[in-house]
């Protein structure tokens, strides 16, 4: 007999086998719960609903009216839950309530009807019990719908992952990890006072604790943590687990029938995992998979798009300017505003700057901020700043053992006494501090710069997070202590954002198929390692804690052939997988790869010669571009005209089409001109073999770039795909002709500097529609004059494509650029690429995302529209944080990028990072990325010197310094401000602020091409961390004396590690030879006086005298010292995908200015030293 | 213009695509009648082996056999025997490529997108009737439409089947949304009313044989 006799179509899936529900009661009065009965049961049937208010948690024990807590609209319900609770919400719905494991208990409630709040939930009959469903009707009535869960936030984390829920069985969330926190963070040897803080702590944040009422248990937590021992998870394992079985009385909220189609779900780890194939056993389980994905988020968004976006010149991106300056400092403004400058002037204009300049000692403080403009004129300092008097202040106890590396600096210094004292003032506001947060005294600390690579911090999360965290070169955030509010972070002035790389080529990731994608419902977060299982049928969403259920797929692994383990899935173990989409994800069949390219025939262009360097590069990799069979492929030719080419299938030769009227153009044949890359082969062979000799007498010198792309964009939007378009100079012809904006004589202006931003919004509105129709524009500029890249550059940074700038190319002439084309160009053509790509990023509730950088056209507030996606692409994301996050203790960021392989799958590779959330300022100074921190400042910077000026952006930058540095002096208080303090963690941070300001993106003084200036920024963009890094500061080492010792093996090869040098003049002997890798170029600098072994054995060469002015590469020697050096630098080539060329630049040739000017610690004619740098910092901060 | 415009190859058993031409034409109308595509093969399983779709300017035309199902839009005008024999040749290469093993194990939506390069070339042959009428001959299929027409399949049909068809198909994804849930409820039968009164009864009576226990116990 059937209750809800309204489904009648559905009864027969009822039948479910009783035991198993019944179960859960049973096993539940096994756990050891003494005094939390109650609430404890609470936890357990209640509903799944959004919005969990964690602060209700406390109120729980004996607090029964909790189960009728406000009664929610209807429509929440039929929202929220599935379709089985859309019905429910309908007026002539019967609720009932699976309530039955209650009467057991009968005795523990008194009002046993109080239950059928949860009724609409597990309406589901059970037809021996029948009995039941009447005494849950007699409440419907006052209770029409669902009761709020009374289960706390997020809480799994606590109970699978810390130790300190041991004792308790549902623990109180914000208590452990509040307690959790400050365990990370003020490690203490001495055992009663960090329980003391705990109790502080609770005792604010008003929670009653139940876990931390002895206090001999949070300190041996405590040394657990900081000794970051393994057992930490060991210790609380049995108890979770005897939770999650004991929660089997499943909330069912489907009710579709079970599928009587096997359900098919195979996982492949890596390309060539094992597979498998099974058939759950479905009968028992009367409910099917919930159907998670019914209308993608993301499919809907393009909808909406398709036909709207052509038309859109809107700007795409929020102006950053105020997020720089208005959002994270906001104190800026008002300071440089109500500066009671002594010079007139309200910009900061060079020319009245030497005044102020001429001040006599460095350490006057100087009376404005902004009456100075930075990098100009500075006052010469004391060359030996080591016996600068200022005592070093430190928070280490010198008996500390930890710290005992740091013990040679008393010594050296006299203040120990001072030390001592501040030392007590230290502990009274935090007790003894971990490396990150150790005060460096900037000005004294002479080699601030590590001998060794620096390396992302990891975030300060429990062991078994520690090891789930996605890896950092895919996704960083600057601050890897996330602060708890707003108000905390503008106390920090760091920026926040993320730096993403989500399409790095991986050599291992798990591939999921399965016909379910798990996804929130509410929020369509991706299941992922640091979701919570409330128990083996639900999980909690770790972004909005929305309460789901977990498909009967998902309860299959298929990689350990077990039932009944959700969290041992792929998709929970590892935060980085990739989803093989259903159709629900495609607006259409997956498209082909195609490949458009646009290739600039005119004079200029035949003179530089790059045809033949593209066309053999092309008929190289032909067999390697990614594609299935389907792969199409074109070619169009432009000078004053455009020139098709007729590569059907069955004609003798490539035909050719011009078509001379470039102010309307056509498309001569629709459907022969791209073709299928292996029906045409032949034809294509022929063309490209023909192509660099096609145009070698040619005169035309202007360029219709504008119409030609025009032309592309109706080739490709059919299909979209990739057009790479070569261009050697101005446009010069119909739509989209510029001019000539540069001044040359303005190239080492230190004024403003002009015309970064586009002259026409020709190429911008262009990639918008190619954008739309799924077409990136991938864009190589080789051009030995002024082609005004600021205009070119739209047509890519708006269709997602990338940009190439090869400045005075010439295929003999500079043989280096056309190596350097060359190797581009086959990484180019050869490396991975999505079609048709959007990426959105999701994070925890009260975060917001606020601007985006890099290459892309963002569709609405979150989504970016990716026409072609690459794996040399990076991306950057500003956010704020809206609500506070008092409630949570970790938060969650979620990268989703659904593409179409060139094989024509269409998959999903999901990125999630979990990072700690702080309550103070000292933990957010030591979870500083400094590296991430740079990369996003200088894409905050490139948008600022584009909306308003170079020099504004400077200023921002070395605001960021001094407003993060102030900052943290006013923490720790009794600093003597004649000293200039930063946490080791940001310790470099000055010194990565200087190297952008003499990056050629923003520096000023020094003659920098508008050109190179902007493709610089370009790259700031769109380069991922890693690269960018190098690019801002390069490293340097000594490679005459390589020696085995630290050497890694690589692929049997040993490759020498030698140390970090800093980048001043200081550290370059004549004696020596020393590499600068700079990212996409390698130079080896040799000294006058280098040992003529090494420039025989390495270089090749008998003398110094001997080595040619240039050289750019290194012979294969057969000796020791050779073989160290080319496998140190080709391991360092193979770490990145653009293959940098090599300049060996002998001491005294003209070439070594290229080198010096990367020596950024030491002082150019227009810019400071490093010293300087910090001197001019600190003296902004006393002011 | 008369012209074949699109084609999809889709299992039957669960609407899952298989294979698609790429579409190099484009029209909002068109796009339109891709909607139908995705709706027609929801249903596959409860349609004939040889249905027609009639939407406005274009028709859909479809053949199942083998668990496979031939999808193809064109424009109105185009002739139905030329249509039919394009879905032919579809399915003899289809099978003749693929076999079933292969088909009724895909999980992965457009396995065989590959098929495309068939599709697209044997679109464009009975695109263009110079060259095709020499090379295949008509009659064999003209007699078999005129024996055994086509199954006319009309819009409201369409339209309702969503609802009703939905609770026993195979897997229908949209039954997971909210707007067919109402759809699928029908009126509660007699039974069914009784029944939930005596069950009601039950459990009313339960209840005070439980509060009855209760009280003897303590």
């Amino acid at each position: 007999m059937q209750v809800p006799s309204g489904y009648g179509l559905h009864h027969q899936n009822y039948i479910a086998p009783s035991g198993h529900y019944s179960q859960g009661p049973g096993k539940m009065t096994s756990l050891p719960l003494d005094t939390q009965c109650g609430d404890y049961y609470s936890a357990l049937y209640t509903v799944p609903t959004q919005n969990v208010t964690p602060n209700t948690v406390n109120q729980q024990p004996g607090a029964q009216q909790l189960y009728s807590r406000g009664p929610p609209a209807p429509h929440i319900v039929g929202s929220t839950l599935g379709s089985f609770q859309g019905a429910a919400s309908s007026a002539s719905h019967l609720h009932t309530s699976a309530s039955q494991p209650y009467s057991s208990f009968v005795n523990h409630y008194n009002s046993p009807a109080m239950y059928s709040a949860s009724s609409s939930v597990a309406s589901q009959g059970f037809p021996s019990t029948c009995g039941h469903y009447a005494m849950s009707t007699v409440s419907n009535a006052a209770y029409p719908s669902v009761s709020y869960p009374s289960l706390p936030a997020g809480d799994t984390y606590g109970q699978m992952f810390t130790s300190q829920n041991a004792p308790t069985v549902r623990p109180v969330k914000d208590n452990s990890f509040s307690g959790q926190n400050t365990a990370i963070s003020h490690p203490s040897p001495l055992p009663p006072l960090p329980s003391q803080q705990h109790h502080q702590q609770q005792s604010l944040s008003g929670y009653s604790t139940l876990t931390w009422s002895s206090p001999g248990l949070p300190s041996t937590q405590d040394n657990l943590i900081r000794n970051h021992t393994g057992s930490l998870a060991v210790a609380n394992n049995n108890p979770t687990i005897t939770v999650a079985d004991s929660l089997s009385c499943p909330v069912m909220q489907n009710v579709q029938p079970p599928k009587s189609s096997p359900v098919v779900s195979t996982v492949l780890s890596g390309s060539s995992g094992s597979s498998s194939t099974r058939t759950p056993p479905t009968a028992n389980h009367p409910v099917e998979p919930v159907t998670s994905v019914t209308q993608p988020s993301e499919l809907l968004q393009q909808k909406g798009v398709d036909s709207s976006s052509t038309t859109s010149s809107a700007s795409p991106m929020p102006n950053s300017y105020d997020a720089l300056e208005g959002g994270s400092y906001p104190d800026m403004l008002s300071s440089s505003a109500s500066s009671p400058a002594p010079d007139p002037a309200p910009e900061p204009d060079p020319a009245s700057a030497p005044a102020p300049a001429s001040a006599p000692a460095p350490v006057v403080p100087q009376p404005s901020k902004m009456a100075k403009p930075f990098g100009y004129g500075y006052p010469t300092l004391q060359p030996g700043y080591q016996n600068a008097t200022a005592p070093l202040i430190s928070g280490v106890q010198p008996s500390n053992p930890v710290y005992s590396g740091f013990q040679q600096y008393p010594q050296q210094y006299p203040g120990v006494n001072q030390l001592s004292s501040s030392i007590g003032g230290l502990s009274l506001q935090s007790s003894p501090q971990p490396e990150s947060l150790r005060p460096v005294n900037l000005t004294q600390e002479r080699n601030i710069l590590p001998m060794t690579p620096v390396w992302a911090p990891v975030p300060n999360l429990n062991a078994d997070l520690k090891k789930l965290n996605c890896s950092p070169d895919s996704f960083r955030c600057t601050l890897t202590n996330i602060p708890q509010t707003q108000a905390l972070l503008n106390k920090a002035k760091l920026p926040l954002g993320l730096l993403l790389h989500p399409f790095r080529d991986l050599t291992q990731l798990p591939v999921i198929t399965s016909n379910t994608i798990v996804r929130c419902r509410s929020c369509r977060t991706y299941i992922n390692p640091f979701v919570s299982f409330i128990d083996q049928r639900r999980w909690k969403c770790n972004l909005c804690y929305r309460v789901n259920d977990v498909p009967e797929e998902f309860m299959y692994n298929p990689l350990t052939r077990s039932y009944g383990e959700p969290h041992k899935r792929p998709e929970v173990q590892n935060s980085t997988v990739e989803f093989i989409a259903s159709s629900d994800y495609m607006l259409r069949p997956p498209q082909p790869a195609v490949y458009l390219f646009v290739l600039d025939v005119s004079h200029n262009a035949v003179e530089a010669g790059y045809l033949t360097i593209l066309c053999q590069s092309l008929l190289e990799n032909l067999d390697k571009l990614p594609g299935d069979s389907r792969t199409r492929i074109g070619f169009m030719t432009f000078d004053s005209t455009i020139h098709f080419y007729n590569l059907q299938e069955g004609l003798s030769q490539p035909q050719m089409l011009i078509v001379s009227d470039i102010d309307d153009v056509f498309l001569p044949t629709p459907d022969s001109l791209l073709v299928n890359l292996y029906e045409s082969k032949e034809l294509i062979k022929d063309l490209l073999n023909a192509l660099p000799n096609m145009f070698t007498n040619t005169r035309e010198t202007h360029s219709a770039l504008g119409p030609a792309l025009q032309a592309a964009f109706k080739l490709m939007s059919p299909t979209g795909g990739r057009v790479s378009v070569f261009q050697t100079q101005l446009p010069s012809l119909g739509a989209g002709l510029l001019q000539s904006r540069e001044d040359p004589n303005q190239r080492s202006s230190t004024k403003v500097v002009q015309h970064l931003g586009p002259a026409t919004d020709f190429y911008k509105k262009l990639a918008l529609d190619c954008s739309g129709q799924q077409t990136a524009v991938d864009l190589f500029l080789l051009s030995s004059q002024y082609s005004d890249l600021a205009s070119l550059a739209c047509m890519s940074k708006y269709s997602a494509g990338c940009i190439y700038y090869y400045p005075s190319f010439h295929y003999t002439h500079n043989p280096s650029q056309a190596e350097k084309l060359q190797k581009d160009l086959k990484r180019y053509l050869t490396r991975k690429i999505g079609f048709e790509a959007v990426m959105r990023i999701r994070c925890t509730k009260g975060l917001s995302m606020h601007t985006f950088h890099g290459n892309f056209f963002v569709r609405s507030t979150d989504l970016l529209s990716l026409a072609n996606i690459n794996p040399d692409a990076g991306f950057a994301v500003q956010l704020s944080i809206e609500e506070s996050l008092t409630d949570t203790s970790l938060v969650c960021f979620q990268t989703a990028l659904l593409y179409t392989s060139s094989k024509g799958e269409r998959r999903i590779r999901v990125h999630t990072l979990c990072l700690p959330v702080v309550s103070s300022l000292a933990d957010v100074y030591a979870g500083v990325d400094v590296q991430a921190a740079i990369c996003l400042l200088a894409n905050m910077a490139v948008d600022r010197s584009v909306s308003s000026s170079l020099s504004d952006a400077r200023d921002a930058l070395v605001n960021a310094v001094v407003d993060s540095l102030s900052a943290y002096g006013s923490t720790v208080s009794n600093l003597q401000h004649s000293a200039l303090m930063a946490p080791s963690s940001l310790k470099l941070f000055p010194l990565y602020v200087l190297a952008l300001l003499k990056q050629k993106a923003f520096r000023t003084g020094t003659s920098t091409r508008l050109d190179d200036r902007v493709y610089a920024m370009c790259q700031i963009k769109s380069q991922p961390l890693v690269h960018l890094m190098k690019m801002i500061h390069p490293n340097l080492y000594r490679i005459d004396r390589l020696t085995d010792e630290g050497a890694v093996h690589v692929n049997d090869r040993i490759v020498p590690q030698p140390p970090l040098q800093k980048l001043s003049a200081e550290k370059l002997t004549r004696e020596g030879a020393f590499l600068m890798d700079c990212g996409s170029v390698f130079y080896i600098w040799v000294g006058k006086g280098c040992d003529n072994n090494f420039i025989e054995d390495v270089l090749g060469y008998t003398n110094f005298a001997s080595i040619p002015q240039k050289m750019t590469h290194l012979p294969e020697l057969d000796t020791l010292s050779s073989e160290r050096a080319r496998s140190f630098i080709t391991w360092l080539r193979d770490s990145r995908p653009l293959s940098p060329i090599l300049h060996i630049v002998k001491d005294e040739s003209p070439a070594k200015a290229e080198f010096f000017q990367h020596l950024i610690e030491d002082r150019t004619e227009a810019a400071f030293s490093y010293y300087e740098f910090l001197l001019h910092v600190q003296q902004q901060i006393c002011k | 213009m008369s012209m074949i415009l699109s084609a999809s190859v889709i299992r039957v058993r669960d609407g899952l695509p298989l294979s698609a031409s790429t579409d190099y034409e484009q029209s909002t109308g068109m796009q339109e009648c891709r909607k139908y595509f995705k709706m027609l093969s929801r249903k596959l399983a409860q349609l004939p082996d040889r249905c027609t779709l009639k939407t406005g300017h274009y028709n859909i035309n479809f053949i199942s056999s083998l668990g496979v199902s031939y999808m193809m839009l064109c424009t109105e005008n185009y002739p139905n025997v030329l249509a039919f024999s394009f879905l032919d040749e579809l399915q003899k290469e289809f099978i003749t490529t693929y076999n079933m093993m292969k088909t009724n194990t895909a999980v992965r939506p457009y396995c065989f997108i590959e098929f495309d390069n068939f599709i697209q070339r044997t679109k464009q042959r009975y695109n263009n009737p110079r060259s095709l009428s020499t090379k295949i001959n008509l009659s064999d299929m003209q007699t078999e439409i005129k024996l055994r027409p086509p199954y006319q399949i009309s819009m409201c049909e369409l339209g309702s089947a969503n609802g009703v068809t939905s609770a026993f198909s195979v897997d229908c994804k949209g039954a997971g949304k909210i707007s067919s849930a109402h759809q699928r409820l029908e009126p509660a039968t007699l039974s069914g009313i009784v029944g939930f009164i005596l069950s009601l009864l039950c459990g009313a009576l339960n209840l005070i044989r439980g509060f009855h226990a209760i009280e003897s116990l303590l």
